[in-house]
């Protein structure tokens, strides 16, 4: 193609290309309009994360209640778990509403550049807030998590109460240390894979899309 | 299920006007299609994701904008915000090629399936602008749709054009 016109000669031929319609149409709009799956967007993927974390949210959390509330065995354990579950519950109850609002987005009433900067902009809030409070409760809760793992190793509530601080061996120390400071590198790694997996990488296609259509604008403003 | 409940609480006129427009303007909606897609199968999911779109949002629509353009936003919206899974394009890009080199298939026009080939090496972005420019759409309609300036509207359109000059000479 070397002219205008060979490109103008494209444009008859788009005009030609497609114009067959499907004898099936209205059987396949009434099938649409039945169907009870949604449709594979980067929207949907997003809905279906969340609605996986929400129902493991509320399939965990009660558990753990129920089982902190009748444990008298240990207080600790007992503060413990109940601690994790409502913590659960109210993080599962956020993830409710953003979920709502992120389902809210109208994304065919706008224009197309208004649609890509809504979704960007609501999903990468849910991110960071996602990421961040992972992150956080992750380091908050490794020490109550290893005190209570040794609880249950030991089989004995009152296992913690026996043991005397000042005559650990500064080498258990270390490797203690050296375990915590693996444990939260690692876990660090996870969570930014994780959420990087489950979301960021339709958040960077959208984004690419988008910075296609704004880096003109952003050059010559 | 959302989009059940809206059908079910929807008169039944409603049901037949949605129909009678999607029967009009099947044609942009296969359009659509065939740009972001590379085989049948992904090209019939394209179909109903945007059919369901169209569904989801018609109740909105008041007739402010020609049906055409409604179309059209709701058609690119859905291709653009689709989910794509790389390996699966990858794999299907190359399908697309194998397709393309055959000596002969369903569509015999070789210009229109250069075309087609030309617009696969485009990315979403420029695949909705070109298609509004092929459909013959002013720059300001390519604007409105796009959102974006009519100045930017316009380079870009030269852009892609140039673009495709290129991808063309590169072929030959």
């Amino acid at each position: 193609m070397s002219s205008n016109n060979e490109f103008d000669n494209l444009s008859d031929a788009w005009g030609k290309m497609d114009s067959s319609t499907n004898a099936d149409l209205a059987v396949m709009i009434e099938k649409t309009l039945a169907k009870s799956k949604e449709p594979n967007t980067v929207f949907t993927k997003l809905k279906r994360s969340f609605c996986f974390e929400i129902i493991s949210g509320f399939i965990i959390s009660p558990p753990l209640i129920v089982f902190a509330l009748y444990d008298r065995s240990s207080l600790f354990g007992s503060v413990f778990l109940l601690s994790i579950g409502v913590l659960f519950l109210t993080l599962v109850s956020y993830y409710l509403i953003k979920f709502q609002k992120i389902r809210s987005i109208n994304l065919i009433g706008s224009d197309l550049k208004g649609s890509l900067t809504e979704l960007i902009n609501k999903t990468e809030r849910f991110i960071v807030f996602y990421r961040n409070i992972n992150l956080y409760l992750g380091l908050i809760l490794i020490i109550p998590s290893m005190i209570y793992g040794f609880q249950l190793g030991a089989g004995d509530p009152s296992a913690l109460n026996s043991i005397n601080i000042a005559s650990i061996h500064p080498i258990t120390w270390l490797f203690i240390a050296i375990f915590l400071a693996g444990f939260i590198v690692a876990y660090l790694f996870f969570i930014k894979f994780y959420v990087k997996r489950m979301y960021g990488r339709h958040v960077d296609k959208l984004k690419a899309q988008l910075s296609h259509l704004t880096d003109e604008e952003t050059n010559n403003p | 299920m959302e989009v059940e409940k809206l059908s079910r609480s929807m008169p039944e006129a409603d049901k037949l006007a949605f129909t009678q427009l999607v029967k009009e303007h099947e044609r942009i909606i296969n359009k659509v299609c065939r740009v972001y897609t590379r085989n049948e199968s992904d090209r019939q999911d394209l179909f109903q994701e945007i059919l369901y779109q169209l569904w989801r949002s018609f109740g909105n629509f008041r007739g402010e904008s020609k049906p055409s353009t409604f179309i059209y936003k709701v058609a690119l919206n859905t291709a653009c915000t689709q989910l794509r899974n790389d390996d699966r394009r990858q794999r299907n890009m190359a399908q697309y090629q194998k397709e393309d080199n055959a000596p002969d298939g369903e569509n015999t026009d070789e210009q229109i399936q250069r075309l087609h080939w030309a617009i696969s090496q485009l990315d979403d972005a420029e695949k909705a602008i070109i298609t509004l420019y092929l459909e013959n759409h002013s720059t300001e309609e390519i604007a409105e749709i796009i959102g974006i300036s009519t100045s930017n509207a316009g380079v870009k359109i030269h852009r892609i054009k140039k673009k495709l000059q290129t991808i063309y000479s590169h072929e030959q």
